[in-house]
């Protein structure tokens, strides 16, 4: 029966045919992994002043696609791995950036399409003081931060896909992705106003908010929880304690009473230790006399010298004054005539004045004059300005000095200006 | 017996063999003379060496742009890269380095600069960065492109790198100013 063999045949080829579309369309659902989005996770998140709401954003393949928009005034993130997958000409190619170190980051907005963390349930536009979330993962498609810090960052760019599962997507975020453009702009304006549960089903809790993760609460409340309900069934088992406690009581005050009693001879003692301590520096003294003896015919002339440095002192103020003054009409007596030591003298004024050699004799307007030009012609003769007349160097007072260098190495008498 | 195989000789053109060898002394000496005088260089690629090692204390930047793309390495004609774009930066303790094996030795060429340098225009592929870092306005995006490279891109105003460690295939500057610059050739164990 030839066309029993047929039919045979024919049936073959079209269960082959059909395993084989199952197969290939398997293999090509698998080439066209999902790359949109760049997948954060972090072991811990604690941050304050934060804020959930909901947004519409662009991604990779997408317009406009509502997400979830946590907003930070600051976060430290601990653990943090940051994967973006992309289909590049020659394969999917994965970026990777991660910190081995915390990462703390001020001003932090991100825009998640899917999450899944241990913590508490996030409401729409309810702004948390503190929260805290552990085992985050999620889709982001937009982050930004004012100021971020990431210690011991490693950016790595490699061929194929790495990275983990993408979290399922949030209920709100799915009913969401149905709806019109118009609609979805309403429904999240109804859900912000509402204040409605964004991470969780029915918005009291979710199932892994016992333990120290989720809201962290004012650590008073704590404390204060702590230490006031507990305090009933303790109060009735302490009198025993209370009981047990008197002859222990007991001892302390004899051992106090010995402690206290023996300070009382201890503090009366210390007036007459201080007494004959005073008393006895004159004695010390007195002692050294004989060491001071030898000394004193060394000592005796210096008393003569010290009575006399006080009219030096003086005399020698007012000679400063006079030997200004001698300078100044030295200076005009000599008819602009200036030696070594008279050029000397004028710039040790001007030293000690701290001002340039021009203003050692400011109300003297001839002596000046004579005194700019000595100025001008030490300068040029000297060889302290460069071909370009800049002075070298710049500072009068280092000039003054150079001058004074160069000018006592002259022989003594030597005429250094003369008009 | 004489042996049927002739060695073919060749002969070598002393004028083209010299007059290369002279145009190409005259060119590194025009190049190194107008670094010397001013101490900034002009469009330079570091490029063709196969990978190479990028260090630095720290770096200062402004104007901070990554995004993927392929391209060549030592081992590969297309190979899995960030591009890493500075607008102006300044480097400290800079040194870049590439090991070469000769024979059965190590040796490692490499280039330092003792004081900052100032680059603009800088255009850098690495396979890997390793460094502490500080942003200011750090935005990490996605954008609906068919041009894979622009689908993902990280921007931030400033960027400060320490310590860093970069595996690097490509660089690029508009301008460097490189005072300070040392070449050095050493021996290294492996």
């Amino acid at each position: 029966m030839w066309w029993k063999r047929k039919f045979m045949l024919i049936c073959c080829s079209l269960a082959l045919l059909v395993s084989s579309a199952g197969l290939f369309s398997q293999g090509i659902k698998a080439e066209e992994r999902d790359t949109e989005g760049f997948i954060i996770e972090a072991d811990r998140v604690v941050g304050s002043g934060m804020t959930a709401s909901l947004v519409t954003r662009e991604t990779s393949k997408n317009d406009g696609k509502p997400m979830l928009r946590f907003q930070y005034n600051s976060a430290t993130i601990y653990g943090m791995k940051l994967t973006k997958q992309v289909h590049s000409d020659k394969g999917p190619v994965s970026i990777t950036l991660k910190a081995k170190g915390p990462v703390t980051v001020y001003g932090m907005t991100v825009d998640a399409s899917a999450i899944s963390f241990k913590g508490a349930c996030v409401k729409a536009t309810e702004t948390v003081p503190a929260l805290g979330m552990e085992n985050v993962v999620m889709v982001a498609h937009y982050m930004k931060s004012d100021d971020s810090v990431i210690d011991q960052l490693t950016l790595n760019t490699v061929f194929g896909s790495v990275g983990p599962k993408k979290p399922g997507q949030l209920k709100v975020l799915q009913d969401l992705a149905g709806l019109p453009l118009e609609q979805l702009k309403k429904e999240i304006a109804r859900i912000s106003a509402g204040h409605l549960p964004l991470t969780c089903e029915d918005g009291t809790a979710s199932e892994d908010l016992s333990g120290p993760i989720g809201l962290i609460p004012n650590p008073l409340d704590e404390v204060i929880g702590g230490v006031t309900n507990p305090l009933d069934p303790i109060l009735q088992p302490l009198d025993p304690v209370v009981g047990g406690l008197d002859p222990v009581l007991d001892p302390l005050k004899p051992v106090l009473d010995p402690v206290l009693d023996p300070l009382k001879p201890v503090l009366d003692p210390i007036k007459p230790v201080l007494d004959p301590v005073v008393g006895l520096l004159e004695p010390v003294t007195k002692p050294l006399g004989p060491v001071l003896k030898p000394l004193e015919p060394v000592l005796k002339p210096l008393e003569p010298v010290l009575e006399q440095l006080e009219p030096v002192v003086s005399e020698t103020t007012e000679a400063v004054e006079k030997t200004v003054q001698t300078v100044c009409q030295q200076v005009q007596a000599s008819g602009g005539v200036i030696t070594k030591e008279l050029g000397l003298v004028l710039i040790d004024e001007a030293l000690a004045k701290k001002v340039p050699l021009n203003q050692v004799c400011p109300t003297n307007s001839s002596v000046t004059s004579i005194v700019v030009k000595l100025q001008e012609s030490l300068l040029n003769t000297l060889g302290l300005g460069n071909l370009l007349g800049k002075l070298i160097p710049s500072d009068p007072m280092e000039q003054l000095r150079k001058m004074r260098e160069e000018i006592a190495k002259k022989p003594d008498g030597t005429v250094i200006y003369k008009p | 017996m004489e042996n049927p195989v002739q060695p073919l000789e060749g002969t070598t053109s002393k004028k083209v063999f010299w007059s290369a060898l002279a145009s190409g002394f005259l060119t590194l000496g025009l190049l190194l003379v107008s670094f010397g005088v001013s101490g900034v260089a002009y469009a330079v690629p570091i490029a063709g060496v196969g990978d190479f090692y990028v260090e630095f204390d720290k770096l200062v930047g402004k104007g901070y742009t990554f995004y993927p793309k392929m391209g060549k390495t030592s081992s590969s004609d297309s190979a899995p890269q960030g591009t890493n774009i500075i607008e102006t930066l300044t480097i400290d303790n800079l040194q870049l380095y590439k090991d070469f094996q000769v024979g059965g030795e190590w040796i490692r060429v490499k280039i330092t600069a003792s004081k900052p340098v100032q680059i603009s225009g800088l255009q850098h592929d690495a396979g890997l960065i390793e460094a502490n870092a500080k942003f200011e306005n750090l935005v990490l995006e996605e954008n609906n492109s068919s041009d894979w490279q622009k689908q993902f891109q990280q921007t931030s105003s400033t960027i400060v790198l320490e310590n860093a460690k970069l595996k690097t295939h490509y660089l690029f500057q508009k301008t460097i100013n490189m005072n300070g610059m040392k070449l050095t050739v050493e021996r290294i164990k492996k």
